[in-house]
């Protein structure tokens, strides 16, 4: 009886304590935002779908259950075709696109932390740019310099310069799509292993030095343990975001009649086959639960993450001598034709008047700030004069930032949470259930909000067609990202700096004020700039949520693209990446931060 | 064509019968409408009690108070009409939001199964869809100007309203082929063309999976032509020579393209030696043809294939239920049926390649680049989109495709 009344004592302290009311709260709202559109999802797998009224031989009853799509999915020639093979592919993608992202991120992050490589702070700048630019600007420049007359295709500029056709395993499959997917990552490695690099103490690995261990034993002893979390943490990253990304396997497969799941989810999803589309997208959603649980498993073997304590760090560099000016001048050029080639080339194309006709007299700012004339792109205005694309402009702006701000300020708040009670059962669900949206497909995940969103429930309004929807949907997509930042600034700070606080009577509101947030604001601004870049250039998850009053620019670029405004489209591609640029170094310039601490690293 | 087109004409007569009994809302069925809908079509006079005349006068006031009209539509060239329709009708906004057909269907649908009422006039194709998920589901309405009865052929009424016919053919590089290098559908198995075919996704594009399965509908035909082609009948390792058509052409390895509009530049490119013929892209595609802002394309469509062009289908426009603005609503269509002579909301669909819904049409589109390229659809021998056997049949060609494709 008296072990009841400690219990329930104890309970009733737990339940005191702010940060157990906050995790409470934080995870009604995540289960509404995250768990029940999961739930939804299982649930369309088991019940007739309105286009499933077509199938003949089946006693097809809307919103009935049934296997069908379970049993189709699983055997038979169709789940061959759209499942089996499709997931073969594409965890070869997933491999080789890892594979590089791991390869390119550390070996730059090496460079620029660990050697004193000249031009060390461009290297840094251009190193994040492809991350920038939206998923289908690789790809579309890969056509660009590959196509030729073998694929039955107009010559690109390497079959134009140098009369090399490069064959079709260059061109389109899994080859191109690898290399452009993992030229497109790349910048998470880089960040997140920058980032662990910049905290080793190098006095560790001078220490083992002097007690005569060798390079490779320091390499695998004391650096690749410190760097091993973000090694795994880029890893899966690497692995959710390049399995769900559909735009460069439908530009460099589908023509090669190459599928990965995620364009077999896009084509169910779009000739209304929900039911088996979500099927695989519970395929992704289980091989990134596995990555991240193997994630976790190596992150939570460290115990302790606490860098900001009162020692400093220092860091010796390797002099990489009379190799230094070739190595830099390679690494700029590699990071030029990756980053900045394409935007060049983009750029050029946004100002011929006439497709295709590259010469100075063709060079025309019609696309840009041109009157209406019915001759071009039907009539449209220059983008800077043009209505429509100014408000989706606005648009995206204004969602980019209300969305990081909430995203980085509840990362925040639920890495606090998590940091202070690391072992409970709150804590985990907390930190695992945030990171589910991670890996739900873009476009599963709009339309799983469409659908949840539509109608009032209980004191949720119908939230379709308003602002508010995107940026809900934008928040519980990026969440995971500020999550990991919270997380990972929260626990970088020792807790005896906020029991020191305590000791002397600061309420929980002033030690949140006045310890915590100073303290982790770099991973705050941080997360938000992620999530700011992130969601500006996202397509897939506004697809099916935006109406006429609140589009944003990637979805009207879409529009255009797919109607074939080349000039036009690529302009406001152009637009939308200077728009992303400043946006992330006015932030920059104003809170001095790395956005590298927004993916967790630090 | 002209006995075709006959026989299109009774088979669609046939099939607004066919769509009666099946629950399409006719003016003799409105009874059996949901009470709700039926008092909803009869405030707004839509659908089965659509008036004898229209007083457009007071239409246009009561759209004034309307203020705006919301339209839905798979058509770019529709963001063109807004400042036409704005400055004849003062104080109604025309908001144009163009999605393609299938995200215009995918969005009224949900947005009319969740109650939401956004959209005013789905201007789109994609009719086996629109008739089954929308139209039977009481989704959307038919409305036409009753002044231009006259004019409007009854399968451009009944069961759903259309504006024009839009086609999916086979197009080919007029520069690297002066003329059409083939002449039936079977030619484009021989292992001439292996590597150089492409064709618009019929798993994402819904008229290319139309294009695909109206071929399987005719496979009758195409056997016929098969034995005229090589000189003996066909042998089927397929369920029919439909199948077997198909089967031939993956077998060319095609290359697959997620849009027409990526397609086209890859066939017309100018400057290429090797370009592919095309499959599945519409006949309007042709007014890009030389057009230099687009990169001058060196498009052609083939005109004479055997057994027919290619697929011949009716673009929609009707009104949505419980659209919020629905006197607006009828004098968009009003002004999309334009005159006679194309213009107003007709304009950008009287190019060549479209062919509108209306036959008074005193004269021809005529290309802006090519004054000499005229298709009078009498003289197009094309397959007209049957929208039920497509809606029966789509799913297990989709199937087949997604399995053999690979």
């Amino acid at each position: 009886m008296n072990g009841l009344k400690v219990r329930f004592r104890k309970l009733a302290n737990r339940w005191r304590k702010p940060e157990t009311i906050l995790a409470a709260l934080f995870l009604v709202i995540l289960v509404y935002l995250v768990v029940v559109p999961l739930f939804s999802l299982v649930q369309t797998t088991l019940v007739w779908g309105t286009g499933d009224t077509r199938i003949r031989g089946e006693n097809v009853v809307v919103g009935k259950f049934t296997t069908y799509h379970w049993r189709r999915m699983l055997s038979g020639d169709f789940a061959e075709a759209v499942f089996y093979k499709p997931l073969l592919n594409t965890l070869i993608v997933t491999a080789g696109t890892v594979a590089i992202v791991l390869a390119v991120g550390s070996l730059l992050a090496y460079l620029v932390v660990r050697t004193d490589i000249r031009w060390a702070k461009l290297i840094n700048a251009l190193a994040t740019v492809p991350y920038i630019l939206p998923s289908w600007v690789l790809s579309l420049s890969w056509l660009q310099l590959f196509q030729n007359s073998t694929v039955a295709m107009p010559e690109g500029l390497l079959s134009y310069y140098t009369g090399i056709n490069a064959p079709e395993w260059l061109v389109y499959g899994p080859i191109p799509i690898m290399i452009t997917m993992g030229l497109h990552y790349y910048p998470f490695g880089y960040l997140l292993i920058s980032g662990a690099l910049r905290s080793i103490d190098s006095q560790l690995e001078e220490s083992a030095e002097i007690l005569g261990a060798s390079k490779s034993y320091i390499m695998r002893r004391i650096t690749m343990p410190i760097i091993k979390p973000a090694l795994f943490s880029t890893a899966l990253l690497g692995i959710a975001r390049s399995m769900g990304t559909f735009g460069t396997p439908a530009i460099l497969g589908l023509p090669a009649r190459y599928y990965t799941l995620s364009t077999q989810i896009y084509s169910l999803v779009r000739t209304q086959r929900q039911g088996q589309g979500y099927i695989l997208a519970l395929v992704l959603l289980a091989i990134s639960g596995i990555g991240l649980y193997v994630n976790q498993r190596v992150i939570s073997a460290r115990r302790s993450y606490a860098t900001i304590g009162g020692k400093g760090v220092k860091s010796r560099k390797v002099r990489l001598g009379k190799w230094n000016t070739p190595i830099a001048v390679l690494t700029i050029l590699f990071l030029l034709a990756v980053a900045v080639f394409p935007l060049v080339f983009l750029t050029w194309s946004s100002l011929t008047l006439y497709a295709g006709d590259y010469s100075i007299s063709n060079l025309s700012l019609h696309y840009w700030i041109g009157e209406s004339n019915p001759r071009f792109v039907a009539g449209e205005p220059g983008i800077l004069r043009n209505e429509a694309v100014m408000g989706a402009a606005w648009n995206t702006v204004k969602l980019a930032l209300v969305g990081g701000l909430i995203c980085g300020f509840a990362g925040l708040l639920i890495g606090y949470v998590v940091a202070r009670a690391r072992r409970a059962l709150t804590s985990r669900l907390l930190e695992q259930v945030s990171f589910v949206p991670m890996l739900v497909p873009s476009i599963v995940f709009g339309a799983l909000y469409l659908t949840l969103f539509a109608v009032r429930r209980g004191p949720v309004p119908a939230l379709y067609g308003t602002f508010a929807l995107l940026v809900l949907v934008t928040v519980a997509k990026q969440l995971p990202y500020t999550v990991r930042s919270g997380v990972s600034s929260m626990l970088q700070v020792a807790q005896e700096l906020e029991e020191a606080a305590v000791i002397l009577g600061a309420s929980w509101f002033a030690r949140l004020r006045k310890i915590m947030l100073p303290l982790t604001k770099n991973g705050f601004v941080a997360g938000t700039v992620i999530v700011l870049i992130t969601s500006m250039r996202e397509l897939s998850l506004y697809i099916l949520l935006v109406t006429p009053a609140n589009r944003v620019l990637t979805t009207l670029t879409y529009r255009y693209i797919e109607v074939g405004y080349t000039q036009f489209s690529n302009a406001m591609t152009v637009l939308l990446t200077l728009l992303v640029v400043v946006l992330t170094y006015a932030i920059n310039a104003w809170q001095k931060t790395d956005i590298g601490a927004g993916l967790g690293g630090r | 064509m002209r006995t075709r087109f006959i026989r299109s004409l009774a088979s669609v007569t046939l099939l607004a019968v066919l769509g009666a009994c099946l629950g399409v809302p006719q003016a003799s069925l409105a009874a059996t409408l949901p009470p709700e809908v039926d008092a909803w079509l009869r405030e707004v006079e839509i659908g089965p009690y659509q008036p004898s005349a229209v007083d457009w006068d007071k239409v246009y006031e009561a759209a004034k108070k309307e203020g705006k009209v919301v339209i839905y539509t798979s058509s770019s060239r529709t963001i063109s009409l807004k400042e036409e329709f704005e400055s004849l009708y003062p104080g109604v906004t025309l908001e144009v939001y163009e999605l393609g057909s299938t995200g215009s269907i995918e969005k009224v649908e949900r947005e009319q199964l969740a109650g939401i009422y956004n959209c005013d006039v789905l201007h789109a194709s994609g009719y086996p869809s629109q008739l089954h998920l929308l139209a039977n589901m009481n989704m959307i309405f038919p409305f036409y100007p009753p002044e231009l009865e006259s004019v409007i052929p009854k399968e451009f009424r009944e069961p759903l309203v259309a504006q024009r016919y839009e086609s999916r053919a086979i197009f080919y590089n007029s520069k690297v082929y002066p003329e059409c290098p083939i002449d039936s559908w079977w030619d484009l198995t021989k292992p001439e063309w292996r590597d150089r075919i492409a064709i618009v996704d019929p798993v994402t594009d819904a008229s290319s999976l139309d294009l695909i399965t109206t071929i399987v509908l005719n496979a009758d035909e195409l056997a016929k032509d098969y034995e005229r082609e090589f000189g003996r009948p066909i042998r089927l390792t397929t369920p029919n020579a439909g199948y077997e058509l198909l089967k031939g052409i993956i077998a060319n390895r095609p290359k697959i393209y997620a849009r027409h509009t990526d397609l086209i530049k890859v066939v017309g490119d100018p400057n290429s030696a090797n370009p592919p013929i095309g499959i599945s892209i519409p006949f309007s595609s042709l007014s890009y043809a030389e057009d230099p802002a687009r990169g001058g394309l060196k498009l052609m469509v083939a005109t004479d294939i055997k057994p027919a062009v290619g697929l011949l289908y009716p673009s929609l426009m009707n009104i949505t239920y419980k659209a919020p603005h629905p006197n607006a609503a009828k004098l968009l269509i009003k002004y999309l049926f334009g005159t006679n002579k194309g213009e107003l909301g007709m304009r950008p669909f009287f190019v060549v390649g479209n062919w509108a819904a209306r036959i008074d049409m005193v004269e021809e589109p005529v290309h802006e680049y090519l004054p000499d390229v005229r298709l009078p659809l009498s003289d197009l021998n094309f397959w007209l989109m049957d929208p039920v056997g497509i809606w029966e049949t789509s799913a297990e060609v989709q199937d087949w495709w997604m399995i053999n494709v690979q």
